[in-house]
């Protein structure tokens, strides 16, 4: 039978997310062209975002604070670049369900899709910046070009699932405490001044270093670090904390998420 | 003599209604150990034991006064929300088209909007743009296709949700209010479209206010008060029995 099939889709999660795939696509692209409609750039803001703050902050670095870290403006960008995906996707999925109450008043669809689509449009965004600075580290900032960059891609892509499974866990939370944003705003500075962003976690004193080691960003940008920076593998203690991690939240976020999104419909 | 395509079995759904909305994370941590603010609200039955059964090929209407439970019946037969006890079951594909259209965003354009609309319906790429030039055929909304929707009236946000919902080809519709639709014209092409599409065979259940259209049109309708089901039958009776009971 020809025409169009739509609707006649499983029943199980995950197939019936995955026939849902064009939805996941069309969300993000709304939240692209949204963002850029009306302004006199447009798409163009992706990459000229990117490109003036690794400007600013090659002058304030090279300038004007001088750190004592070998090829700091490479060292501080990965993790920077790391953080502002981290918080933004946080941030949006926060909201994400709450934001689309009419759609989720008025047709049933997979949930998750929301969440899915807050994340990967900051994805996007984090991509074209990596698309950036990379070039950029690899030629001038000291990083270095080696094979164990392979690595370098697959802690992205793991980063990218934990980001989603703390979306998952954020959007469901969201929807019940509408604290939730608030305590965001004053969380996110917080983590951020926890994770190894601006300095090193070695610079710690030896009584904080357990916080740092506990917080799960520090192995990503750690892990992210060493191949690019001293060309050789991540640590075997990041490598295992990234999985367990990962791992760990992925799993008890889809739980958490399927257990209550039933009842988002009528919460929001 | 065929399955119902719908089945409600004794499907009941309550509401907690917070007399304030924001429900604070206090609320919830005092809640632990004082137990009268936990929830915070009173329990609401939208539905008590709402049992019928819609066949294949039928045009079945939900009537009743404002807040007897009808969108909220809608809404759990299109899946959107859950019944609190009870059991619905679907035998097929349903697509649900209420009054104001699905959710179309106001800055993207109206072609834009169709591909998110279709894709909330469960359509892949290829589908929506098989149906793509259809849709907006319907729609005769001409160049306007490619303006935001922000700048359209809302009859012509209507046209496109109407002309989306037409290209859907489900097994049954479920319809809130939708046909008041645009001018009278398209309200009549609407109404010829749908008795095009009973003809081939698909099911409709359509809530509304508007009697003499359930009347008119449906085969068998049921009346809701105050959640349950006060009758159920032809639809000229039921009809009949509403107005006798709103003294009309």
């Amino acid at each position: 039978m020809g025409g169009p099939r739509g609707l006649d889709v499983s029943d199980r999660p995950l197939p019936r997310l995955f026939a849902y795939r064009a939805l996941v696509k069309y969300l993000v692209l709304k939240d692209i062209k949204v963002r850029s409609r009306g302004t006199y750039l447009g798409v163009a803001w992706t990459l000229m975002n990117p490109l003036l703050t690794i400007v600013m902050y090659y002058v304030v670095f090279q300038y004007i604070f001088v750190v004592n870290i070998p090829h700091f403006l490479a060292f501080f960008l990965v993790g920077f670049l790391m953080w502002v995906f981290f918080s933004r996707s946080v941030n949006a999925a926060a909201t994400c369900i709450l934001d689309n109450e009419a759609m989720i008043k008025k047709s049933a669809f997979p949930l998750e899709t929301l969440p899915i689509a807050a994340v990967l449009h900051h994805f996007f965004h984090h991509a074209v910046a990596l698309a950036v600075a990379l070039p950029l580290m690899l030629i001038f900032w000291g990083a270095a070009l080696s094979l164990n960059l392979v690595w370098v891609t697959l802690v992205l892509g793991a980063f990218a699932c934990f980001t989603l499974a703390v979306a998952l866990w954020l959007s469901t939370l969201g929807v019940f405490f509408r604290d939730a944003r608030d305590i965001l705003d004053v969380g996110l500075p917080i983590l951020m001044w926890a994770t190894p962003i601006f300095y090193a976690p070695e610079m710690a004193p030896a009584i904080l270093r357990p916080i740092l080691a506990a917080n799960p960003l520090s192995s990503f940008i750690g892990a992210v670090r060493a191949p690019l920076l001293d060309g050789r593998w991540p640590s075997k203690m990041h490598l295992g904390l990234i999985a367990l991690w990962t791992a760990g939240t992925l799993v008890s976020g889809a739980w958490l998420f399927a257990h209550h999104s039933s009842r988002f419909a009528e919460e929001v | 003599m065929a399955l119902p395509i719908i089945e409600c079995r004794d499907v009941s759904k309550a509401f907690t209604l917070r007399t304030n909305r924001q429900y604070l994370l206090k609320d919830r941590v005092l809640g632990l150990v004082r137990p009268q603010l936990r929830e915070g609200g009173t329990r609401f039955w939208a539905l008590q034991s709402v049992s019928l059964a819609v066949d294949p090929r039928e045009a079945f209407g939900i009537v009743g006064p404002n807040g007897a439970g009808k969108t909220t019946l809608f809404r759990i037969m299109a899946g959107i929300f859950q019944p609190t006890s009870g059991t619905v079951r679907i035998r097929g594909r349903i697509a649900p088209l209420l009054a104001l259209g699905t959710a179309f965003h106001a800055e993207l354009t109206g072609r834009e909007n169709i591909y998110l609309s279709a894709a909330l319906y469960g359509f892949t790429t290829p589908e929506i743009r098989s149906v793509e030039s259809a849709v907006i055929e319907f729609s005769e909304l001409g160049h306007f296709i490619d303006v935001p929707i922000k700048n359209y009236s809302s009859g012509m946000q209507l046209r496109l949700g109407f002309s989306i919902a037409a290209q859907l080809r489900p097994d049954v519709f479920l319809l809130d209010e939708v046909l008041g639709v645009g001018d009278a014209h398209f309200q009549q092409k609407c109404l010829r479209h749908l008795e095009h599409e009973r003809m081939i065979g698909r099911t409709f259940v359509v809530v509304t206010h508007n009697l003499d259209f359930v009347e008119d049109t449906c085969d068998r309708a049921a009346l809701l008060v105050q959640g349950r089901v006060a009758a159920i039958g032809a639809a000229k009776d039921v009809v009949h029995h509403y107005r006798t009971l709103a003294g009309d």
